[in-house]
């Protein structure tokens, strides 16, 4: 196994490690990779340690590490969590999980509760199929059509990649670097990563999650709707649900200032 | 800027393209009248556009098009599909702006084209393409080599194995005929031949690894292809496949074979000389007539021309004609016997009775039949019993009035022809003596009998 810091591309800034207060973790949802949070996690440096990481096989993570038996279960990508932080002698950190990774960081916390003392969910949810009693908002069928429609999109997307990292919207040669590798990743991979997500069911191990959790709803979101986040507050031991003024299902990137606000709000609680 | 000539607002509600324009948190502020046409509704203004959206697409679009937009500004020619008042899908492609600094209510602007032929092609393509990588992983994993080469030998494409086999790092660009010096009359040959759909299979043995010998098998055949049908020579492009296969074992365990296979044969009818030689001692120590001797000699060099027969088809099966001929040999030439039948495969365990068999018959006719009189001639003609692979088998003899038969009730011969003969195909068997000679009938089981055989 390598370093886990290599392996998933692990960028850390902010106040020194354990000099005051404990780390925040950012950890990026389905899709994309770590450049979601350059909107929300710049404004934490001041006052933690900031550490942004993308789950293997997206981003800059090496994709070579992506292994189709470890990666089958987001277990698989919470152990990978754990090691991160295990590398680094991080106890006690404050994750926050946008989408998948909210699960994925509820799997690491009750894996191993000393690594995190606190969990930040944004958008998230732990089943997304519907069921008789649930309404993850999706059909089996849905989901075969998302993968379609991900292959449709797939040359599209690659050539639109490149040719956005020399668009008027980037302003410098870091932005440049951030748009080559925005959201890109190896096809297969995203495809299996989708069928993983969107196939995960982790209703009871809710009940096991052993730290303080905010559950930050957006509103209008058809990836995470209301009724889950409602779900997830009854379900988590130690819940508090917070509704956002933001719609959709990204609100760190569509509205970066309230996001920051809340979960700033969080931290301070 | 002057006036433009046309009315505006007319062009943007009938260019045939979906427009809309909205905020960042996605909702439409405005809609043109080809979106609104498309969906079969007005009443857009306040919803989104991801609302129009199939489910898939609004996955999609949540995690992978508005962060896209938001962080880069623009999102190019994404496939979706919006779902129409009553249903159906339409697929589109989309292209989304979006501009901090605009008024906030069309800060987001959206340009949608109908992309359903297109979207059925790419399918169509994709399918296409995925039954094509298939084929060519398993080109990439087969032991054998594969390569391309213009129809002059210069090689274009070729997959590890060839590389491997011929030992060569790159094969790329170098030509064939510095690898196989004969390659020029391959190619010769091959184009040649090029209207047909043809396949030239040679057998080189060239030096390997460690300087040991490497029997190659080498298959060319032109490539079949749109391109290459066209009748003018392009020097880059790839008109004929080559796959070669090391076949080192294969012949060497053939060449085994052959040797063991001779070895027997030789051993065999070394066997059957010392036969003949100590049963000629024999009878001459016990005084025996010439005759006997005579008789049981020609026997065993019945059995000796059946084994040969059978050695060189590899004991696979025997021709009967070729049986025939040889088994008569010592008998008469084609002026007195008439062989006429198609060619036709025996087993090869009926072979040595049947050489037996017809050796006793050319035997007796010799010394008493047909062939002991001066226009006399004997006919041995088969032809296909219907519905079956067997023969029906004829001797007859001619030119012999006076017939009368040696062939002794409890005779040797007499016995191969009705007791052991008929055992053997498991049929009845005539022999009788005309007005004109000896005729002896059986049917013959054969693997085979075809007129196609005689090519």
């Amino acid at each position: 196994m390598g370093d886990p810091i290599i392996r998933n591309a692990v960028r850390r800034s902010g106040r020194p490690l354990g000099s005051n207060g404990p780390a925040l973790v950012f950890a990026h949802g389905f899709g994309c990779d770590q450049t979601m949070w350059n909107r929300v996690a710049p404004s934490f440096e001041d006052t933690h340690h900031v550490i942004l990481y993308d789950l293997t096989g997206s981003g800059s993570s090496d994709l070579s590490a992506y292994d189709r038996n470890h990666h089958a279960a987001l277990q698989g990508h919470a152990d990978d969590l754990i090691e991160i932080l295990d590398s680094l002698e991080i106890e006690g950190a404050i994750l926050v999980g946008h989408s998948v990774s909210a699960m994925i960081g509820a799997l690491a916390s009750i894996t191993q509760p000393t690594r995190i003392a606190q969990l930040i969910m944004l958008a998230p949810s732990p089943c997304y199929l519907e069921d008789e009693s649930y309404h993850g908002g999706f059909s089996g069928d849905d989901l075969h059509e998302l993968i379609e429609a991900m292959d449709e999109n797939y040359i599209s997307w690659a050539h639109q990649l490149a040719s956005v990292a020399s668009g008027p919207a980037n302003d410098s040669a870091h932005a440049a670097e951030l748009g080559r590798r925005f959201c890109a990743t190896d096809h297969r991979i995203a495809r299996h990563f989708a069928r993983v997500t969107f196939l995960s069911d982790h209703r009871t191990d809710m009940a096991k999650v052993p730290v303080p959790t905010c559950i930050l709803q957006c509103s209008d979101d058809v990836i995470a709707p209301a009724f889950v986040g409602s779900w997830l507050e009854q379900a988590i031991p130690d819940a508090a649900l917070r509704q956002l003024a933001a719609t959709g299902h990204c609100p760190h990137v569509t509205a970066p200032a309230e996001t920051t606000a809340v979960i700033r709000e969080c931290l301070d609680q | 800027m002057s006036a433009p000539p046309v009315n505006l607002d007319h062009l943007v509600q009938t260019v045939p393209c979906g427009l809309a324009a909205g905020r960042v948190d996605g909702t439409l502020t405005w809609t043109n009248g080809v979106l609104e046409r498309w969906l079969g509704r007005s009443d857009l203004s306040g919803t989104t556009l991801q609302s129009v959206f199939s489910v898939a697409s609004r996955m999609l679009f949540e995690t992978h098009v508005r962060p896209l937009l938001m962080t880069e500004g623009i999102a190019s020619e994404l496939s979706c599909k919006l779902v129409r008042d009553d249903g159906e899908h339409l697929p589109v492609l989309l292209t989304a702006h979006y501009d901090p600094q605009a008024d906030e209510t069309s800060a987001v602007s959206y340009a949608l084209f109908s992309a359903g032929d297109r979207v059925a092609y790419e399918k169509r393509l994709k399918k296409a393409r995925a039954e094509a990588d298939q084929l060519a992983a398993i080109v990439t994993s087969s032991p054998d080599g594969y390569l391309t080469l213009t129809r002059s030998g210069r090689i274009v494409t070729t997959n590890e194995s060839a590389e491997a086999i011929l030992i060569v790092d790159d094969l790329t660009g170098i030509l064939i005929q510095d690898i196989f010096p004969d390659a020029s009359d391959w190619l010769g040959e091959l184009s040649a031949n090029s209207c047909k759909r043809t396949r030239i299979v040679k057998f080189v043995r060239r030096s390997g690894r460690n300087g040991m010998p490497l029997d190659l098998e080498i298959t060319l055949s032109p490539l079949d292809s749109v391109a290459t049908d066209l009748s003018f020579e392009v020097e880059w492009q790839a008109g004929v496949s080559l796959i070669v296969r090391d076949v080192t074992q294969r012949m060497a365990t053939r060449r085994r074979l052959e040797t063991t296979v001779a070895e027997l044969d030789h051993r065999v009818k070394n066997t059957l000389a010392i036969v003949q030689s100590v049963a000629a001692q024999t009878f001459r120590s016990e005084g025996a007539e010439d005759s006997r001797t005579t008789a049981f000699a020609a026997r065993i060099r019945a059995m000796a021309d059946a084994h040969d027969v059978l050695t060189e088809r590899g004991w696979q099966d025997a021709e009967l004609t070729e049986l025939v001929t040889r088994t008569l040999q010592p008998v008469g030439g084609p002026s007195e016997v008439e062989i006429d039948g198609e060619p036709a495969l025996l087993y090869t365990e009926d072979a040595v009775m049947l050489a037996i068999a017809i050796r006793e018959l050319g035997d007796n006719a010799a010394r008493h039949g047909a062939l002991s009189r001066e226009n006399g001639k004997v006919t041995v003609s088969w032809g296909a019993v219907p519905d079956s692979d067997a023969v029906s088998f004829v001797w007859q003899e001619t030119g012999c009035e006076d017939a009368s038969t040696s062939l002794d009730a409890g005779g040797f011969g007499r016995m191969v022809l009705e007791q052991a003969l008929p055992a053997q195909f498991g049929k009845p068997a005539s022999l009788r003596v005309s007005a004109q000679g000896l005729i002896y009938e059986i049917e013959i089981r054969t693997q085979s009998v075809s007129s196609a055989l005689s090519n």
